[in-house]
């Protein structure tokens, strides 16, 4: 059951109280050749944040109650493809930032609302235990997956997600394959007998999502993440993460970390796989100086190597 | 490698065991990679602790203290014939030395040496563990390097030994390379090795009273979606796809 709301939006009687309340926060953009987008405010300064489109410079935007005004392309944070734009000018009168959910308060099987420039509608949240990489960057980013309900295929990304009281709980990046909910079995099997078009969808964890918002409202707008400069993948024949390239003039270079090093251990944290590696860096303060378990030509090797800093 | 395996090596270390159980052990030992490696540890441990100064006063005590549990404090049954035997036996004594001295040919090795100094003295007659690995040759022992690596031992006094060892084992240890199934070697730096002489410290009761807690995440469930690399041909939505065996998933930090 939907309801005609401001523009062209079409909200959901159940959605109707969360956009209420987050209505003053949000605007429209045009994407040149790809559409509207929603952007939200974040920031009292006049700061929106929105799902990447590939394009940058300004955008002309309006607010769901048909005002216009224009935004300003500020940055994009690469890994979890968010960018951060601000208004051009001044702003309409009645536009105020959003509040961010705690990550503490999603909980599984907590309503959600998700927004899209033509509709609005009910989703429900899954867990926020999912990992992810958003291509093209190769940075392992902790995901929030939630689940909804459509009939027919349609591009969620860049929807934002609302919590019933109308705090930002994430942005849409992608819907899992059809194929694979085939596959996954369990709770969607038996949901899907009563639900079809039951879909999957994933957004950055609100943790990320924190800091995120942090990072891009910082003064040089960058959004800091640990970083050596290693790219690895699983290391079948060993226990742990094979280094495939060293950046050059990287923290792992000046440590002496090699293609071919297994990693086995790092900052205290033993090292299965390629993904054990990714999280116990996601753990690391940026800065610090920690040892690292290498084996090379079957012998243990432990280097010290400074945990340096990446934006992308 | 099982506990007791762990124990018996220690034993062999410290000297507990016969000549011919050592041999066994140590046949046994050869077989099993992890149980050389905690062989290798045993033994720089044990060095370790040999090296440690003493005050000459504990010195002595601890002799003493040896002494008295060697001899035990019980009271002795005198022989029947109390001491009438006692002229006898020493009549006896020097009739075998006079007779030693005499027969015997002049050494030319002092078997025991008594020196009021510590001297260091430089050998290759020591003994070098047997390491062998399943699918090499030989040769492959060469390829080694070793290192005996340092140990932090606790100021603390003994008396907290107990507590501080239960706790050091009830917290999660650190992540040690001895479980890697992949190990086959011993770690050659003194860094890496450190950590496992920590551990070790702490099983026996060396590891300080705080020791620092080793922080731990769950092993990975090995399923990671990677978004972007397709996309839906209906609406054009941005495919997240779940992979469950991630190999080859590249992943840079």
């Amino acid at each position: 059951m939907l309801a005609q709301a401001g523009g062209t939006q079409q909200v959901a009687v159940e959605a109707k109280p969360a956009m209420e309340r987050a209505r003053p926060s949000i605007v429209t953009f045009e994407a040149r050749g790809l559409g509207q987008g929603l952007a939200v405010m974040i920031d009292a300064k006049g700061y929106f944040l929105a799902h990447r489109h590939g394009q940058t410079g300004n955008f002309a935007a309006q607010t769901l109650a048909g005002q216009s005004f224009q935004l300003k392309w500020i940055a994009e944070d690469e890994p979890s493809q968010l960018i951060l734009l601000q208004a051009a000018g001044p702003l309409p009168p009645g536009v105020r930032p959003i509040r961010v959910v705690s990550p503490e308060a999603l909980t599984q099987g907590k309503g959600l609302i998700v927004a899209t420039a033509r509709e609005a509608f009910r989703a429900e949240f899954v867990s926020s235990d999912r990992l992810g990489i958003l291509n093209p960057s190769r940075r392992l980013l902790p995901l929030s997956e939630v689940q909804f309900q459509r009939q027919k295929p349609v591009n969620f990304g860049g929807a934002l997600l609302l919590t019933e009281a109308g705090e930002l709980a994430g942005i849409l990046h992608a819907v899992l394959d059809p194929r694979q909910q085939q596959l996954r079995g369990g709770l969607l099997k038996g949901v899907a007998e009563t639900a079809p078009g039951l879909q999957v969808g994933f957004s950055i964890d609100a943790a990320g999502l924190e800091h995120v918002i942090r990072g891009l409202l910082s003064p040089s707008h960058e959004v800091l993440r640990p970083s050596i400069g290693a790219l690895c993948k699983d290391a079948e024949a060993e226990n742990g993460a094979l280094v495939v390239e060293v950046v050059p003039g990287s923290p792992a270079a000046e440590a002496g970390l090699r293609k071919g090093d297994v990693i086995c251990e790092l900052g205290g944290y033993t090292v299965h796989n390629q993904i054990d590696f990714a999280r116990a860096m996601l753990r690391q303060p940026i800065g610090k100086t920690i040892d690292i378990t290498i084996l090379r030509d079957r012998v243990f090797k432990v280097l010290a190597i400074k945990i340096g800093k990446a934006c992308d | 490698m099982n506990k007791k395996l762990e124990s018996r090596i220690s034993q062999l270390v410290f000297g507990d065991l016969s000549e011919r159980e050592g041999a066994a052990l140590r046949a046994e030992i050869a077989r099993d990679p992890e149980a050389v490696r905690a062989l290798a540890q045993y033994e720089a441990l044990r060095n370790e602790l040999r090296g440690l100064p003493i005050p000459p006063d504990q010195y002595s005590k601890d002799r003493l203290r040896t002494a008295i549990l060697a001899g035990g404090l019980g009271t002795r049954k005198r022989s029947p014939g109390g001491w009438l035997w006692a002229p006898v036996a020493v009549a006896g004594a020097v009739l075998a030395g006079l007779f030693l001295t005499e027969t015997r040919p002049p050494s030319k090795e002092a078997r025991f040496v008594v020196r009021e100094h510590s001297v260091e003295v430089a050998t290759n007659d020591v003994p070098t563990p047997i390491l062998r690995f399943p699918d090499e040759g030989p040769d492959a022992r060469n390829g080694l390097r070793f290192s005996a690596p340092s140990v932090e031992l606790s100021p603390e006094p003994p008396s907290s030994k107990p507590n501080s060892a239960a706790s050091a084992r009830s917290k999660p240890t650190a992540p040690r390379a001895a479980s890697n199934p992949a190990s086959q070697a011993v770690a050659a730096e003194p860094g890496a090795a450190r950590v496992e002489m920590r551990a070790l410290a702490a099983d026996a009761g060396f590891a300080p009273a705080a020791a620092p807690a080793v922080p731990s995440i769950p092993q990975s469930t090995a399923v990671i979606l990677v978004i972007g690399a397709e996309q839906d041909d209906q609406s054009g939505a941005t495919i997240a796809n779940e992979v469950h065996n991630p190999t080859n998933v590249v992943i840079g930090v």
